[in-house]
């Protein structure tokens, strides 16, 4: 009976032996590897090490080279177009014809004019010719008279009066005729004069008209470049023409080119941008040659707002356009030109990808990696730090924060949400 | 006649079931919540702790003992996630170790001198680690602490292990084992020839195991469970021992503080089982003797 109890109670014993040697071991084994296991469940985050430095402002823009000098040139009657004389591209000299244009109607007009002034002369040559008819009628008549008087005293003597009485009668009669006929004749005289000035008035207009056709003619049935330079574009095409376009668009290389370019008015001013400012312009031409060459900002627009979407949202950002003047020759317009500034900000700090910037209703936020000195082994741990945003473009900002270091571990992405105090696994 | 004493038997026995139950019904709680999802115990105890005390008495703690769903989340969280719960544990093992095995040496030997050997003063001696055994710890905390200052054992195990090793304790217990030993034992030893070690190692030893199960048991159950003196002598918090650890489990966190008490009081209840019968031996041994 008692041996059954001992033996029973040794029984237990081992088996409570093994219990414990188990518990012991379970222990052991998890503190020796809980890390481990653990490990493969944190997020895994990717770090980068934060440098002291500045930002450096960066604007490099394309823009297309155009003239700075360009000339529309318009149809100047708005008559048909006869012939293009020229092609796009081709260098012209001054005066050099570029479009003629039909003129047939302008020369049927002049014809027509002088048909009407040669009418107007040949109406005036007519009443002078009247105007002299009447001169000598009133002359024969004056000569008559006098005849009629020389008789009559001739008569007198060789006829002894005989026919006095009929012609005193007579003469008497030609007088009163005579005198009716200058009368007349002195009214006659005025009207045809008037009628005579008012004509050559009318002559004289149309004369003048036809001197301004011809002038017309002359100077709208063709287009003459107004300097030496480029035709840089035809509009006109064959026969047809667009009202309110101009035919001819002619450039002048030797002024040089310009290009515009948009730049962000923040930039801009980063930038310190300034009218009158020389910078290098790169360009490439048309056989893929880059050449570097001098530019000018001639001018820099007032900002303008332009509404656009980001990933948060309608955003709107201020815009300006500078116009930089590059004078070039051996250039045709058309090239690319490329200009590249670069200007390192005043603002010393922490540089860091605005990817590893985290915000927060108002406060902005990293995550800095800890290492903590666990008791088994060493464990990365996230660390809130609030930071100050000193100047920032669209990548990378320079910050401030009493709490961060050149050479700290930044989190730039996780592989889950963090928090402050969470472990985590360096990639 | 026999029915009544049958009569008092089944009632004795229903007694102390009735008593066993109200022991055990703790420790089924925690094992049976530890083993509860997280969620299933915020539900289950969310009076508990709420702060507010009035509210105490209307709402009531839905007590199961048969969880929804079985989960090993909470032995995860406390063996995976969180290192802090084990290095706590070996902190405990490495502070509770040295110490019984310290106690058990120089209270046995000391017991050995002031029960068996003769000397002036040995009375008076014993008298004193009597008193300090009886001085609760509160009352020597303030001198421990001024020699562990003095001897430069702040912030270290050794603060602890030192006067835990020397404590009054095992050598009062272990007294009481060896004057239940007749005189005469030593006496055919030293008959024999043999010196004090011998007879100690090969006489009082075997003869007060039920004695030494005792005391490890005792001093185990005591140092697992101390608190004052890794919080007073411990200021870095990677050295402190479990105990602390279950003090410091925040309300929110109770489905871990279930899994962490089961396995805080695994080893203890794994010795108790281990050495019940030396220890019912020894009690019924100083028992007779006595």
């Amino acid at each position: 009976m008692k041996s059954q109890e001992e033996e029973t109670n040794l029984g237990r014993q081992r088996f409570v032996r093994i219990l414990f040697i188990v518990f012991i071991l379970t222990l052991i084994l998890f503190t020796l590897f809980s890390n481990t296991l653990q490990s493969l469940t944190l997020p895994k985050v990717r770090t980068d090490r934060i440098a002291e430095g500045a930002l450096t402002h960066k604007l490099e823009a394309q823009a297309m080279l155009e003239p700075l000098v360009e000339v529309e040139l318009m149809n100047p009657s708005e008559w048909e177009v006869q012939e293009v004389l020229v092609e796009e591209g081709q260098r012209v000299s001054k005066g050099q014809p570029l479009v003629s244009y039909n003129d047939d109607a302008a020369q049927r007009e002049i014809q027509d004019q002088m048909k009407e002034t040669s009418e107007f002369d040949l109406r005036v040559r007519s009443l002078q010719r009247e105007h002299e008819t009447g001169e000598l009628n009133l002359k024969s008549m004056q000569e008559q008279f006098i005849q009629a008087n020389h008789e009559g005293e001739d008569e007198q003597i060789r006829r002894v009066a005989r026919e006095m009485e009929t012609q005193k009668l007579r003469l008497r009669e030609i007088q009163e005729q005579m005198e009716t006929s200058i009368q007349e004749e002195g009214q006659r005289k005025e009207r045809i004069q008037r009628d005579i000035q008012t004509h050559t008035l009318d002559l004289d207009m149309q004369e003048r008209k036809i001197e301004a056709l011809n002038e017309k003619i002359a100077h709208s049935s063709e287009i003459k470049a107004p300097f030496d330079g480029h035709i840089t574009r035809v509009y006109v095409q064959g026969n047809t023409y667009a009202s309110g376009q101009p035919d001819l668009v002619i450039a002048d290389y030797s002024e040089g080119f310009k290009m515009e370019v948009p730049v962000d008015a923040a930039l801009a001013s980063s930038l310190e941008l300034a009218q009158g400012q020389q910078l290098q312009v790169e360009i490439i031409d048309k056989v893929q040659q880059v050449r570097s060459v001098e530019g000018e900002i001639t001018h820099i627009s007032k900002a303008a707002i332009l509404s656009g979407e980001s990933d948060s949202g309608p955003m709107a950002v201020q815009q300006k356009h500078l116009t930089i003047k590059v004078k070039v020759d051996e250039l045709e317009g058309g090239e690319q030109g490329t200009i590249k500034l670069e200007k390192r900000s005043r603002h010393q700090g922490l540089v860091l990808p605005n990817q590893a910037i985290h915000q927060a209703s108002e406060s902005r936020f990293i995550y800095k990696v800890i290492e903590a000195r666990g008791p088994l082994g060493n464990r990365f741990v996230a660390q809130k730090v609030q930071l100050k945003i000193l100047e920032t473009d669209g990548e990378i900002s320079v910050v401030h924060s009493d709490l961060l270091y050149p050479g700290d571990q930044v989190i730039m992405e996780s592989s889950e949400p963090l928090q402050d105090g969470n472990r985590i696994r360096l990639q | 006649m026999s029915l009544l004493i049958s009569m008092k038997k089944y009632l004795l026995t229903l007694l102390m079931a009735g008593l066993g139950l109200v022991i055990l019904f703790p420790l089924i709680v925690t094992v049976v919540n530890s083993l509860t999802s997280r969620q299933e115990i915020a539900l289950n105890y969310a009076s508990v702790g709420s702060g507010s005390s009035g509210a105490a008495f209307t709402e009531f703690v839905n007590l199961k003992l048969i969880p929804d769903q079985v989960s090993y989340e909470q032995y995860i969280t406390l063996l995976v996630e969180s290192p802090r719960f084990l290095l706590m544990f070996w902190n405990s093992v490495f502070m509770v170790v040295p110490i019984i095995i310290g106690q058990t040496v120089v209270a046995s030997l000391a017991s050995y001198a002031l029960s068996k050997l003769q000397f002036r003063g040995r009375e008076p001696i014993f008298l004193v680690y009597l008193l300090t055994m009886l001085m609760p710890f509160q009352v020597t905390l303030v001198p421990n602490y001024l020699i562990a200052d003095k001897m430069g054992l702040l912030n270290h195990v050794s603060a602890i292990i030192w006067p835990g090793v020397f404590a009054a304790f095992g050598v009062f217990l272990l007294r009481q084992f060896m004057m239940q030993i007749p005189y005469a034992y030593i006496e055919a030893g030293k008959l024999d020839g043999a010196g004090h070690l011998l007879i100690f190692l090969k006489i009082i030893v075997p003869m007060i195991k039920p004695g030494f199960s005792a005391l490890v048991i005792l001093l185990f159950v005591d140092y697992w469970n101390m608190i004052e003196q890794p919080l007073i002598f411990l200021d870095d918090p990677f050295m402190q021992p479990l105990s602390i650890y279950l003090s410091r489990i925040n309300e929110g966190e109770l489905g871990i503080a279930f899994a962490a008490s089961v396995l805080y009081m695994a080893p203890m209840v794994l010795l108790f089982l281990y050495a019940e019968s030396y220890l019912v031996q020894g009690v019924q041994l100083s028992g007779i003797k006595g």
